[in-house]
């Protein structure tokens, strides 16, 4: 069944405006595959009324995953103020995640803002299964850059940019992410999974495409039903539209018309 | 149990609920609902040809509902012949067909090619003419706004087919009665209402619409009070069974839109909120019925007390 109540164990602020909420569910632990989300009723009531998408941020052992989302508006805020023992509403886990079928020699993992998210359980799912996975992760400020110590304890080697230039190089993530794809120390095949703000998605599909590397990127549009249904959600890609909820959240970089 | 059945345009249906067309979609249901207990299926609109629908955002959120411009994407009548009519054969539900288009001659051609179909005259049991929709140009609400339409519509689709024919209706008038009494004297065997209501949404930062195109239906429980109302006023016009529909969320609204002069109802936002939504409206429906000592769903219909 899609549709479940999972207990909160915790739910907690990891930065500012920032919560890190931790769910018992063996289901969701065991279905769950990297880029996939859960589509949540923050509330029982008509107001607000739709479910909110969250993708799933890492499987925290055979029966906890946990989610990582900032507070945005009125639906999210609400999500922060549940407490552990509650249960919540979620239906998931949902979309088409991330190819994990081949692994690379190298995964470089390209993070702008909260797309650190849905990418913490790709570095999960590859630990030891490639020679280096390499993380980009750029913010505004320090404050932003979420989760680094998670990557680097799961043996990510992080790179970091921020926009004030408090934490990491001054600037755009993307500024690092050709020297990253030209950096041989390591060898070998490469596979970039990309998530966060559209621009820095766009850019980082143009530059994997002038490399000639495969990368794939995690979208965001406004959904409604979350299933396939409504065709609220819809990309523009080189086979027509496809829906962001059902064919992705992920897709190839080079199937969408940027 | 109290009995459920209803008929309407000639078709019997187990029980008066059925999605509201755009809503809900079986295909991706598996394992959220039991299709079989559906009273009746309504696929999204179809048109003649193909079409990509609106520009995102296609929706967003407003106070217990929401604003959606979709603008009717949908792969054209074809497709729908051969994709989807052999999988809904196969469904196990009765299947009424949703068609829209932008000129009457749109309309009467799909609804023809659909009836020439090989699955379709044992699958489809009845074509609903979606007269209303807010999000396209034209043939939507420009035609149920006009009773004189409205009613043309109708009768050149009688003329080419032999589907009962539902018509769906737009809030988006103040001469919604005179289009049922319209469609009624063309020959439609039922109407339904409503289709979502124009609505606007602006971001005061960007001053810019929430929505791509700028403008959108309005759906969901903020429209149910007002929809009530035009179920009661066209059902005390019109001799034909009347479909209600807008924000029903839960058994409550449903039986709500009985009293008011339903004979059954449809279920639109409400799935995006809670996909299962339907079979507990089916049974709490049932479990009502039974608590108020009511032998059969048809005892509660158009019984308001004024
Ligand atoms: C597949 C997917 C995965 C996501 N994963 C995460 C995650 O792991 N962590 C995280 O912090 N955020 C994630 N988001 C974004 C998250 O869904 C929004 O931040 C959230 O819906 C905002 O709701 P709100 O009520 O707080 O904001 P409001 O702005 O009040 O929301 C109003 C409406 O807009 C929608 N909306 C607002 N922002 C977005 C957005 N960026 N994308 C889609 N819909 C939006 C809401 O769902 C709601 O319907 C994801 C989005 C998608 C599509
Ligand atoms: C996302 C969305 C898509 C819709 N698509 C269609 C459609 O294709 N054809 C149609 O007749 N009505 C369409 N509608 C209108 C619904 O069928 C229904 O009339 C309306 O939403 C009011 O009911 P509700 O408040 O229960 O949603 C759509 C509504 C929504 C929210
Ligand atoms: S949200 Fe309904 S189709 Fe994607």
């Amino acid at each position: 069944m899609l549709n479940k109540t999972a207990e909160i164990i915790s739910n907690l602020v990891v930065a500012s405006g920032v919560y890190k909420m931790t769910l018992s569910s063996r289901e969701l632990a065991h279905d769950s595959q990297p880029g996939q989300f859960l589509h949540i009723r923050v509330n029982p009531g008509n107001d607000p009324l739709l479910r909110r998408p969250i993708s799933v941020h890492a499987v925290e052992d055979e029966d906890k995953i946990s989610l990582l989302y900032g507070t945005i508006g009125r639906g999210t805020r609400l999500l922060s103020k549940k407490k552990s023992g509650e249960e919540i509403d979620v239906l998931g886990p949902l979309g088409h995640g991330f190819d994990l079928s081949e692994k690379p020699d190298r995964a470089v993992l390209v993070a702008g803002g909260m797309g650190a998210a849905p990418l913490f359980f790709v570095a999960q799912r590859l630990k030891g299964l490639v020679k280096e996975s390499k993380l980009l992760i750029g913010a505004k400020t320090k404050e932003g850059l979420l989760s680094v110590s998670d990557f680097k304890e799961i043996g990510c080697d992080v790179w970091q940019t921020t926009e004030d230039g408090s934490a990491g190089r001054r600037g755009y993530i993307t500024d690092l992410f050709e020297q990253a794809l030209l950096d041989q120390t390591i060898g070998g095949s490469i596979r970039v999974y990309a998530c966060g703000p559209k621009e820095m998605m766009a850019r980082t599909a143009t530059i994997a495409g002038i490399y000639n590397v495969p990368c794939e990127v995690s979208l965001e549009e406004k959904m409604a039903c979350g299933l396939g249904a409504c065709l609220s959600c819809v990309v523009d890609t080189i086979d027509g539209l496809k829906r962001v909820c059902k064919e992705g959240p992920v897709f190839r970089s080079d199937e969408i018309k940027w | 149990m109290a009995r459920m059945a209803v008929d309407v345009a000639g078709i019997r249906l187990k029980n008066p609920v059925m999605n509201a067309s755009g809503t809900f979609n079986i295909r991706e249901a598996d394992g959220l609902i039991d299709i079989k207990r559906l009273g009746a299926y309504i696929p999204k609109s179809i048109t003649l040809h193909e079409r990509t629908g609106n520009p995102v955002p296609r929706i967003c959120e407003t106070s217990s509902g929401m604003l959606n411009s979709i603008g009717l994407e949908n792969k054209g009548v074809a497709a729908f012949i051969d994709q989807e009519l052999p999988f809904l054969a196969r469904a196990g539900v009765p299947v009424i067909v949703s068609i829209a288009g932008e000129t009457i001659d749109e309309f009467a051609e799909t609804v023809a090619k659909l009836g020439e179909a090989k699955h379709a005259q044992k699958t489809v049991k009845a074509v609903e003419i979606n007269v209303s929709c807010p999000n396209i140009d034209r043939g939507g609400v420009q035609f149920g706004s006009q009773p004189e339409m409205a009613a043309l519509v109708t009768a050149e689709i009688k003329l080419v087919s032999s589907f009962p024919i539902i018509v769906k209706l737009t809030p988006n008038t103040g001469v919604f009665v005179e289009a049922a009494v319209a469609v009624e004297e063309a020959g439609a065997d039922a109407i339904s209402l409503i289709n979502t209501i124009f609505g606007m949404s602006i971001d005061i930062m960007t001053r810019k619409p929430k929505i791509g195109r700028g403008y959108g239906g309005l759906s969901g429980p903020a429209v149910k009070p007002i929809a009530v109302k035009m179920v009661y006023d066209v059902s005390r016009a019109v001799n034909i069974p009347v479909i209600g529909i807008g924000g029903i969320m839960n058994a409550g609204d449903a039986i709500e839109f009985l009293l008011a002069g339903a004979t059954a109802v449809q279920v639109g936002t409400a799935n995006f909120v809670d996909p299962g939504i339907m079979m507990k409206i089916i049974s709490g429906i049932s479990d009502h019925l039974e608590k108020t000592g009511c032998e059969d769903v048809r005892e509660i219909i158009g019984k308001v007390e004024l």
